[in-house]
């Protein structure tokens, strides 16, 4: 409560000294992933904006994961100009003056005003951390942390509140960054070296590393909406499988967070839920077949958007693998129970004998 | 035995070695990461300790070197270089037990060849896939393991629905794989058959009876797994989809000696 009521004090005096203006990520703005080295993701990732690699050109998990709403872009020009422009953003995030004091090592819990804040070390959010636009819409927020950005396992969220937009949130990351499981994330990451988000995390946001690699699982990417934007929602990936558990998430950005999802038609696949809040969509589904839903989101101004998904197409149970143990297992297993079948008589004399 | 007549089966052995070394090297490879035919690396080791098993049988024999045995030798030949040509491993495999036959013949006579007739005859489970016969014999495999594993849930008193090989098991699919067509199940389950009667019974036929019994058992055992399966989901996967697999396996095994013991029952009763 008390870091809490300082961060706010601090950040109030801080916007009266001098308002931000918005990180200019030139080109890298239309990147939802963008890496220096590799990118990696495995299972049901879905990207909605553009990919790109540069200088490295590794791309492994896609598909199965998934781009829409933009191109994939490896080695090339394209994604060594939006390199070139992260670095041009990353060096104005990290040359902004921050008044201090220095944020505490872990915001979670806490509720913070639009500002420079800074951290020469590391930064966790544990639960919930919420940005306040305090009725501003152009609000900016630039976290300036000189090590690693990590947030906790198991729905860690950043919210956004107040007119606060998820396009004017920078996070500046002088090591790497990693977001949880299931983590609900909002901002755009800028990191030197590496970003890594764990099942299940949903960026609002760009994850932009540098140098090095950015690594999916299961994950939820989408470029933020220009602040004047109405809202728009991203759908959760297209395919699923029956008894192996699903999780994905529909993505809103635009309009004035925070956001409220529901299904306006259709259905979701017997088994699975969405979180109205978080927009996250798991379970396990229960039966297969091809599955068609629209997908609502009303934003705090009750504004609203809608997009139809689908067909989300759940396959049947797959007998998969390995049918049965190696032949050689099989036949070695018979040819031990054959000998103990011969030598029967023998056995028994012997138990007898003790 | 002579030391001019060891040194001829020595070079002889050596020689097939040498020449069959690559389709050697073929088979071995294929026992090795093909998990349908790793009992291939049992096979010449048993056949070799059958050889073993009755050695006082054939060196009572006396060696009446036949001369068919040159043709037999040259159709081996022949075969290795059809094989070599393009044919593949599987006829060079097939040239390589027809080139060791034909040996036998050369320097031991029809009367050797008899009596390691059985040993080489078992050889031939250590062929490889032959991949024309596996890709046509996999998918009526597959209907029929779908079509038996459906008849097996009905029977149980569950709602199914087959469509080729999906079933609907009360509202849930289950896609019979290419990998579960009961292929491994039928070739481990042959070759023990045919073990199980040499090492239990003394009546040639009784090892034609069992490997044909061993058919339907397979076919079955294998639907039996996939209605599992479809029944109780947790079975569909990784382990215990592996542990039910070696377990039914075993039980395959009880219902061969079960059937032998029918078998020697029945020809009992017919011998009076």
């Amino acid at each position: 409560m008390r870091k809490s009521a300082a961060l706010i004090l601090y950040a109030t005096f801080s916007v009266c000294m001098k308002a931000q203006l918005p990180v200019s990520l030139g080109s890298a703005a239309s990147f939802g992933i963008l890496a220096g080295s590799t990118v990696t993701s495995t299972g049901a990732t879905v990207v909605n904006g553009n990919l790109g690699i540069s200088p490295g050109s590794a791309l492994t998990g896609f598909p199965p994961g998934i781009v829409t709403g933009g191109s994939i872009y490896l080695a090339d020009a394209v994604a060594a100009q939006a390199e070139s422009d992260l670095t041009a953003a990353y060096n104005n995030a990290a040359g902004r003056a921050c008044p201090g004091p220095p944020l505490p090592g872990d915001i979670g819990g806490t509720s913070i005003l639009p500002g420079v804040y800074c951290n020469a070390s590391s930064v966790g959010i544990t639960g919930t951390v919420t940005l306040n636009g305090n009725g501003n819409p152009n609000a900016v927020f630039i976290f300036q942390i000189g090590s690693t950005l990590t947030t906790a396992a198991g729905n860690s969220m950043v919210k956004l509140i107040g007119g606060a937009v998820a396009s004017n949130v920078f996070w500046q990351v002088g090591s790497s960054a990693t977001l949880g499981t299931y983590t609900n994330f909002s901002g755009t990451i800028m990191a030197q070296a590496s970003i890594t988000a764990n099942t299940g995390a949903a960026l609002n946001g760009r994850a932009l590393a540098r140098t090095g690699a950015a690594t999916f699982a299961n994950n939820a990417v989408a470029v933020p909406a220009a602040p004047d934007a109405g809202p728009s929602v991203t759908c959760a990936y297209p395919s699923g499988q029956v008894g192996v558990a699903y999780s994905s998430s529909l993505v809103a950005t635009g309009g004035t967070p925070p956001y409220s999802y529901s299904i306006s038609a259709g259905s979701l696949p017997s088994g699975l839920t969405l979180n109205p809040s978080t927009g996250a969509i798991t379970g396990t589904p229960t039966a297969a077949g091809s599955f068609n839903y629209t997908a609502r989101v009303v934003d705090a101004a009750s504004a609203s958007a809608t997009s139809s998904c689908g067909p989300l197409i759940v396959a049947p149970v797959q007998i998969s693998g390995v049918p049965a143990p190696p032949s050689l297992i099989l036949v070695l297993t018979a040819l031990a129970l054959t000998s103990v079948y011969m030598n029967r008589e023998r056995l028994r004399r012997r138990l007898r004998r003790g | 035995m002579t030391r001019t007549r060891q040194a001829v089966i020595v070079s002889t052995a050596a020689a097939l070695a040498a020449c069959y070394a690559a389709t050697l090297r073929g088979m071995f490879q294929q026992w090795s990461s093909d998990a349908d035919m790793s009992h291939g690396l049992v096979v010449p080791v048993l056949a070799l300790w059958i050889v073993w098993r009755e050695r006082e049988r054939w060196r009572a024999l006396p060696a009446e070197p036949n001369r068919w045995g040159f043709a037999v030798l040259a159709a081996g030949a022949g075969m290795q270089l059809a094989a070599a040509l393009g044919a593949g491993l599987f006829a060079g495999s097939v040239a390589f037990l027809v080139s060791v036959s034909g040996a036998v013949l050369c320097l031991g006579g029809v009367a050797l060849l008899r009596a390691w007739a059985f040993p080489l005859l078992l050889t031939l489970f250590m062929l490889p896939k032959l991949a024309i016969v596996y890709n046509q014999a996999t998918l009526p495999l597959q209907l029929l393991a779908s079509r038996i594993a459906a008849g097996i849930l009905t029977l149980a008193g569950m709602a199914v629905i087959r469509e080729g090989n999906i079933l609907d098991v009360a509202g849930r699919r289950v896609s019979v794989l290419e990998a579960c067509n009961g292929m491994r199940y039928l070739l481990s389950l042959g070759f023990v058959a045919v073990v199980l009667a040499y090492l239990s019974d003394r009546k040639p036929w009784m090892r034609v009876a069992l490997l044909a019994a061993a058919v339907p058992i397979a076919i079955l055992a294998n639907a039996v797994r996939v209605a599992a399966a479809g029944w109780l989901p947790w079975l569909a996967e990784g382990t215990p989809h592996a542990i039910s697999g070696g377990f039914l396996f075993v039980l395959c095994l009880a219902m061969l000696v079960l059937v032998q013991r029918l078998f020697n029952k029945v020809y009992a009763h017919f011998q009076g």
